[in-house]
């Protein structure tokens, strides 16, 4: 994998005689937040979810020529980006508090099964974000940015861990109510 | 919510702050496999943190753009893809991603080009070789002293009206003058003819000025100060003709001696076509929205907006055009504000003109009375019923040229009569006849309703569409209308200044709905001249908490999307690293836009934008494609062209700034850039210095 590193950012000349498919590059810029939300169900740690999300990429970019434009793209890097969470989780490094090699497995089928239905939610989650309260929306934007935790937020805004984790807690639960209700009329016939 | 979902949630938002422990790890394990709601709790709660991670992360991806068709999506992918393509410098923690990443980028042929295609044929004024507008010679004196009416209508004014009775007799600084009583009603105020001149210019902005000083003499504040040259000119651009100045026109405002030459930038200003360019893309967006819609043709309506604002037709005729058109979507652009809002019985085509042209907000009295002004059910219904005749045809043409059938869409007005139909809240039925307000307008199949409504709704001395233009113009100029919010004017809604409100609404209505001369007004009063900056004693004049307007100071204004890509482009030159023959201009700057538009699927067809202000738009800026090229090292740009010329890193340091924030750099700005610049002697060190003068809240605030 390691032939990627060659050809380095400095390069816009446009001397590419090997390289994919301008659709194969819109189809993998597009798949990435699928792809890193579908391994985020697998290992809900958002931090390593980019790892492996970095390595499945990898995987993809070396293995262009083995995938077949108009197939379904999407199916194909998510079983590379299951195998590279599995791959991860065998490292031993972080075999801490995980979830069971079959319990992974079952998310994988579940999420891909979810897809669909999960993309709506996404969509609807920015409008929900606008109807939070100034001070909510703040907070949860304060708490997603690069680098950020619950506890580093906490101690920025100078709060006690436990009322921001609660409060964070509460603006989530919001959300996640906000989209199901957004979307509860569509479920319906 | 049931009782599985009740142990999990805790535990789920343990997980997302990583708190768990190996137990909580096995119950969500337990919980998940043996529920099916449980099981989609899981996956939709880890969704929405990941959803939250990401996007601030690396700035919204685009493919969430809810389009209505696949039509619609035509090539616009790949620039959208490009452009949401994450900028790895900005986060630091994806290294690899960035290898991958840059070889994506240089495989990605579609560039930008110059956002506005049709500019190319009159004339270059996105480049800076354009002659500055105040270069023009002009006989004319200081429009303090000279209306700038053409006389004859002076003179009609002077033969048909008795002077008004506010003409300040001291020109030079009206403001100053100790406060009059409001005796200053349009002089023929309730003889209902609408067929005489308005006063001249300088009356009316020394009338503006005049009831601006009595609210800040009354609340005991001072006006804040003069703005500089250079806060001006860019306020002055970029709310006349949508974008930034280029460092040139700057430098020769600054430099310009003339006493009017702010007065003669504006008129210029007004005869510039992005003036034109402007204006319709503000109601392109109010009166259709930004998002691709299949049954409108976009263009056709810009076409029809475009030549409206050029040949500055009376806004009673563009108002009235727009409600009663009738044609094709394409050949009668017209059409499509209602093609776009017929759905669902025509409520978004009743609520969104009452909205847009009589600045009411009726869309809640559908179902109800109103909570808090008088405006009934019936009333809504009533509105609606100009609608009932109106349908969308779909026909096939064949094309000869191809033998294929082309599908076009119609708004049509049918002969037919009738009520309207509409159910209380207790379930009775009801009817509704057409009726504007207290005009009841005949319900046979023979009466047009639509232009019955479009004549209602533009005649009289002072209708609903004068006053709510004019708020509206005030609020685009000023950063604040009249009313708290300006589609919601009535009885409820108190107005910070009524006298003048009104005042301006009838002299509009004497101007024949005069679009420019409106503009000319507020630009010209001198409230429109300050520092957005509070004075020493005007703190309290700040509506964002909450505070009526008093207008003592202009108040700052957020770039729209798309004054923001055309600032960018004038300020990096973006435009001029493409390959111009590639694709059409506009398209470029539609598809940017497109990242930030959501469809909220209400009954008034809301859009919702997620743009000013959000973390999406900060994150697009810092790192999006667009901001890649335009600072990029690459032939053409600005960057490369301040770079590449002899001159000291001090000079260069000014023209960055210059060019980005139509301003010289401060002492601190400069010291602290030209230190780094010596430690970052390539042309990285001036590429990180335009970098921030561009991601600065400067650049996107309209001051």
């Amino acid at each position: 994998m390691n032939d990627l590193e060659s050809p380095n950012t400095g390069n816009d000349s446009g001397e590419l005689a090997e390289r994919p498919a301008d659709e194969f590059v819109q189809l993998f810029t597009r798949s990435q937040r699928k792809l890193y939300l579908f391994v985020l169900a697998m290992n809900p740690n958002p931090v390593e979810a980019e790892e492996i999300l970095q390595e499945t990429n990898v995987v993809i970019w070396s293995k262009y020529r083995q995938f077949q434009l108009g197939t379904n793209f999407l199916a194909w890097a998510r079983s590379i980006a299951h195998f590279e969470t599995l791959k991860f989780r065998e490292r031993g490094r972080r075999d801490r508090h995980q979830f069971s090699d079959e319990f992974v497995k079952f998310l994988a089928d579940e999420a891909t099964d979810r897809s669909e239905h999960l993309e709506e939610r996404r969509r609807v989650l920015m409008s929900c974000l606008d109807k939070l309260r100034d001070r909510d929306r703040e907070l949860i934007q304060h708490r997603y940015k690069p680098g950020q935790s619950g506890k580093g937020l906490a101690q920025d805004l100078g709060r006690p861990a436990n009322s921001v984790y609660q409060s964070l807690g509460r603006i989530r639960r919001n959300l996640l109510e906000c989209v199901n209700r957004q979307l509860a009329p569509e479920a319906q016939p | 919510m049931n009782n599985t979902n009740e142990q999990l949630l805790p535990l789920l938002e343990k997980l997302c702050e990583g708190r768990l422990t190996a137990d909580d790890r096995h119950q969500i394990e337990n919980l998940v496999r043996s529920d099916r709601n449980a099981l989609q709790t899981y996956l939709d709660y880890v969704d929405l943190h990941g959803s939250l991670h990401w996007d601030t992360a690396h700035g919204l991806e685009t493919e969430y753009v809810p389009h209505r068709t696949a039509s619609t999506r035509r090539g616009s992918a790949v620039t959208r893809t490009a452009a949401t393509t994450p900028r790895p410098a900005a986060t630091g923690r994806r290294r690899s991603v960035a290898v991958v990443i840059a070889v994506m980028l240089s495989a990605i042929t579609v560039l930008l080009t110059r956002p506005d295609a049709p500019r190319d044929t009159s004339g270059n004024n996105l480049t800076d070789q354009a002659p500055p507008p105040s270069a023009q010679p002009s006989p004319q004196p200081s429009p303090q002293t000279t209306p700038r009416q053409p006389s004859a209508k002076v003179v009609l004014q002077a033969l048909n009206t008795p002077a008004p009775k506010s003409a300040p007799s001291d020109n030079n600084r009206p403001n100053h003058r100790s406060p009059e009583p409001p005796q200053v009603a349009a002089p023929d105020s309730g003889t209902g003819n609408p067929n005489l001149s308005p006063a001249p210019q300088p009356q009316i902005v020394a009338f503006i000025n005049q009831e601006l000083q009595r609210g800040w003499t009354a609340n005991q504040i001072e006006p804040s100060a003069t703005a500089e040259d250079t806060e001006w000119i860019r306020r002055v651009y970029l709310d006349i003709v949508g974008h930034i100045p280029t460092a040139t026109q700057v430098q020769q405002f600054v430099s310009d001696r003339r006493r009017d030459k702010r007065s003669r930038l504006i008129d210029s200003l007004l005869d510039d076509p992005d003036y034109v360019r402007n204006f319709t893309t503000i109601w392109s967006n109010l009166l259709v929205g930004r998002s691709p819609n299949a049954d409108v043709s976009k263009p056709a309506l810009q076409a029809f907006l475009s030549d409206g604002f050029r040949r500055n037709r009376p806004w009673k005729d563009i108002v009235f055009d727009l409600v009663a058109a009738e044609g094709s979507a394409e050949s009668n652009g017209a059409t499509n504000f209602l093609l776009a809002h017929l759905n669902n019985q025509a409520v978004p085509a009743t609520a969104i003109t009452a909205q847009l042209f009589m600045g009411c907000q009726i869309q809640c009295t559908q179902c109800h009375a109103h909570p808090f002004n008088n405006a009934t059910q019936a009333e809504f219904w009533g509105l609606n019923s100009f609608f009932k005749q109106t349908t969308r045809k779909e026909r096939f043409k064949l094309d000869t040229a191809s033998g294929k059938r082309i599908r076009t869409v119609e708004l049509v007005s049918e002969t037919k009569g009738g009520p309207t139909y509409y159910e209380t809240r207790r379930g009775l039925m009801q009817v509704a006849y057409p009726q504007y307000f207290t005009e009841k307008v005949n319900a046979a199949a023979s009466v047009n309703r639509r232009q019955a409504l479009g004549r209602l709704m533009t005649s009289g001395d002072k209708p609903r569409v004068a006053e709510s233009i004019v708020n509206r113009m005030w609020q685009h100029f000023l950063g604040h209308a009249f009313t708290h919010n300006v589609a919601d004017m009535g009885p409820h809604a108190p107005v910070t200044h009524p006298q003048l409100l009104d005042r301006l609404a009838r002299e509009f209505v004497r101007s024949d709905y005069d679009l420019k001369q409106l503009t000319r007004w507020i630009c010209n009063a001198d409230v429109y001249s300050m520092t957005s900056e509070f004075s020493s004693s005007n703190q309290a004049d700040d509506p964002s908490t909450g505070n009526q307007p008093l207008f003592s100071r202009t108040y700052l204004k957020q770039m729209s999307a798309e004054q923001l890509f055309d600032s960018l482009v004038i300020a990096t030159r973006a435009n001029r690293t493409v390959d111009k023959t590639k694709r059409d201009g506009r398209d470029d700057r539609d598809n940017w836009i497109q990242q930030f538009v959501f469809d909220l699927d209400t009954d008034e067809n809301d859009e919702f934008t997620a743009f000013s202000g959000t973390i999406s738009q900060a994150l697009m800026m810092m790192n999006g494609e667009l901001i890649e090229r335009a600072i990029g090292n690459r032939r053409g740009t600005f960057l490369q062209h301040v770079v590449s010329q002899p001159q000291s890193d001090r000079e260069k340091i000014r023209m960055l700034c210059l060019s980005a924030l139509s301003r010289y750099p401060t002492q601190d700005e400069q010291a602290a850039f030209s230190n780094f610049v010596r430690k970052n002697a390539s042309v990285g060190g001036f590429q990180d210095i335009f970098w921030a003068y561009l991601n600065s809240s400067e650049f996107i605030l309209i001051h």
